[in-house]
């Protein structure tokens, strides 16, 4: 029966998948609207991982890669180093553009780090974040935070980067948070800034990442340090 | 019924038995115990890493198997003659290729569980496992199933397990860009390549939609449409596999 009858299944299985069509086509639709639409960060590799539906594993790659360039920093140059995090930071919206890890990691690294100080390039990863993440609270504090960081504006900073802190706990913020106290009473010497970053200090010395945890417990020593001497 | 059934339990030991395949399912097991290493260069996003790297090699490796098994079974089955033996025992031709995708279906669930059951354990581990993960599974399993079947097919129709392998991998790869497809044909408007581009876009099996892993947002699957489409594809190519397979002479 199934031998005579296979031909008809065909037809009738075509059939069928022509009437789901329009159902597939619109889901299509919406996948295919989720995808970063401008061009920046594509390359040949970038698209045919786009093409081939292996975004999210390209990302993976792409951030571990950005993870090691940042640590490699000081074996290249400074510009190179520059370059190659702000193109991977690209290739990653690209790929994946509600990755949220990637502006906020690469926008503070390029906008706050010393050595860096790229404001302009942060803040086109930032507004590329905040384009396709509008109700992201935490990228829009962030971003005001490397603005006000540009133009000096500490208190602005600190209010939008304490926001940030409370909510994701990241190292690398709090870190600049506690600085930015400290170096608020050395220069006027109100104890209420100590306090915030004896604070924040605490707030590292118990993070997981031992390098911040180490950071955190030393700056905390050497205040205990200065007020036995102080008495 | 019963003879079907037979037939896809008689695949899947077969399958299991392949020194490729164990091969392959070692080298997966090794691949995602290297995943879990990865976590300790990623920094914040250690989990995100590990579950997206380990599907897709969950995902490369188990297709690699399928394809291997799809496009060599009727062809080894054929030259070491042990389909007449089968075919002589009151099987008929539709009910031997059935039984085949059957046995090739079973096959790519369970690696797929196997693999992905050992990546589980490590995202249990650090807290990443969830129903998402499970759905990606099972719509990693619904892809690899489709292309086991066009495995099957190809195999029937080339007689060559090269040329086979070629045109399985082929498909697969132009399944996931049928969006592309539709876009150049969207700009060929009124040309003979547009309706080439059509055609294709229609026939080529949907696995940017199954490509559940890979989506940036969650399109609100009705999942019984998404399970019918896949199921109403296999039956479309295994009947088309059966009516070559009847004009065969074998």
């Amino acid at each position: 029966m199934v031998k005579h009858s296979s031909k008809f299944i065909l037809l009738g299985c075509l059939i069928v998948l022509v009437l789901l069509n329009p159902y597939l086509e619109k889901k299509e639709g919406i996948l295919m609207n989720s995808r970063y639409k401008g061009n920046t960060g594509m390359t040949q590799n970038t698209l045919l991982l786009r093409t081939l539906g292996m975004k999210k594993v390209g990302v993976s790659f792409l951030w571990v890669n950005q993870v090691l360039t940042l640590g490699g920093e000081g074996s290249v140059s400074t510009e190179e180093t520059v370059e190659k995090l702000y193109e991977n930071s690209s290739k990653m919206t690209y790929l994946d553009p509600y990755f949220l890890t990637n502006y906020n990691f690469t926008g503070s690294v390029l906008g706050l780090i010393n050595v860096f100080r790229r404001h302009d390039l942060a803040g086109e990863i930032y507004e590329r974040g905040i384009l396709y993440n509008p109700d992201n609270r935490v990228l829009k504090n962030y971003y005001a935070g490397v603005v006000a960081a540009s133009k000096g504006d500490e208190e602005t900073l600190l209010v939008n980067f304490e926001r940030v802190v409370k909510e994701t706990k990241d190292d690398l913020l709090t870190t600049i948070v506690s600085y930015v106290y400290e170096k608020k009473y050395n220069r006027d010497g109100q104890q209420k800034d100590l306090k915030k970053a004896r604070e924040y200090w605490t707030i590292l010395a118990n993070s997981k990442d031992a390098k911040y945890r180490e950071g955190g417990l030393r700056k905390l020593e050497d205040y205990s340090r200065i007020k036995k001497n102080k008495k | 019924m019963k003879k079907i059934l037979v037939i896809g339990k008689y695949t899947l030991k077969e399958n299991i038995s392949n020194k490729v395949f164990n091969g392959i399912i070692y080298f997966g097991i090794l691949a995602m115990f290297f995943t879990a290493m990865l976590d300790e260069v990623a920094l914040y996003e250690g989990k995100r890493v590990i579950r997206d790297s380990g599907l897709f090699l969950t995902e490369l490796l188990v297709m690699l198997i399928t394809v291997y098994i799809s496009s060599t079974y009727v062809i080894k089955a054929m030259a070491d003659k042990s389909i007449y033996l089968v075919l002589t025992k009151a099987v008929s031709k539709p009910k031997y290729i059935i039984g085949i995708n059957l046995g090739i279906i079973y096959s790519v669930f369970s690696n797929v569980f196997i693999m992905g059951g050992i990546l589980g354990v490590v995202l249990y581990t650090k807290g990443e496992f969830s129903w998402w993960y499970i759905r990606a599974l099972f719509f990693i399993g619904l892809k690899l199933s489709i292309v086991g079947s066009i495995g099957v097919f190809f195999s029937i129709i080339s007689d060559s397990f090269v040329t086979a392998t070629i045109f399985t991998l082929f498909t697969y790869i132009l399944g996931h860009g049928v969006m592309e497809i539709k876009a150049i044909s969207e700009r060929m408007t009124g040309t003979f390549f547009q309706w080439i581009l059509d055609a294709l876009y229609i026939i080529l099996p949907k696995f940017n939609l199954l490509n559940y892993r890979d989506h940036l947002i969650d399109p609100q699957f009705n999942y019984f449409i998404v399970l019918g489409y896949v199921v109403v594809y296999i039956t479309c190519v295994v009947a088309a596999t059966i009516i070559i397979f009847n004009k065969k002479r074998l």
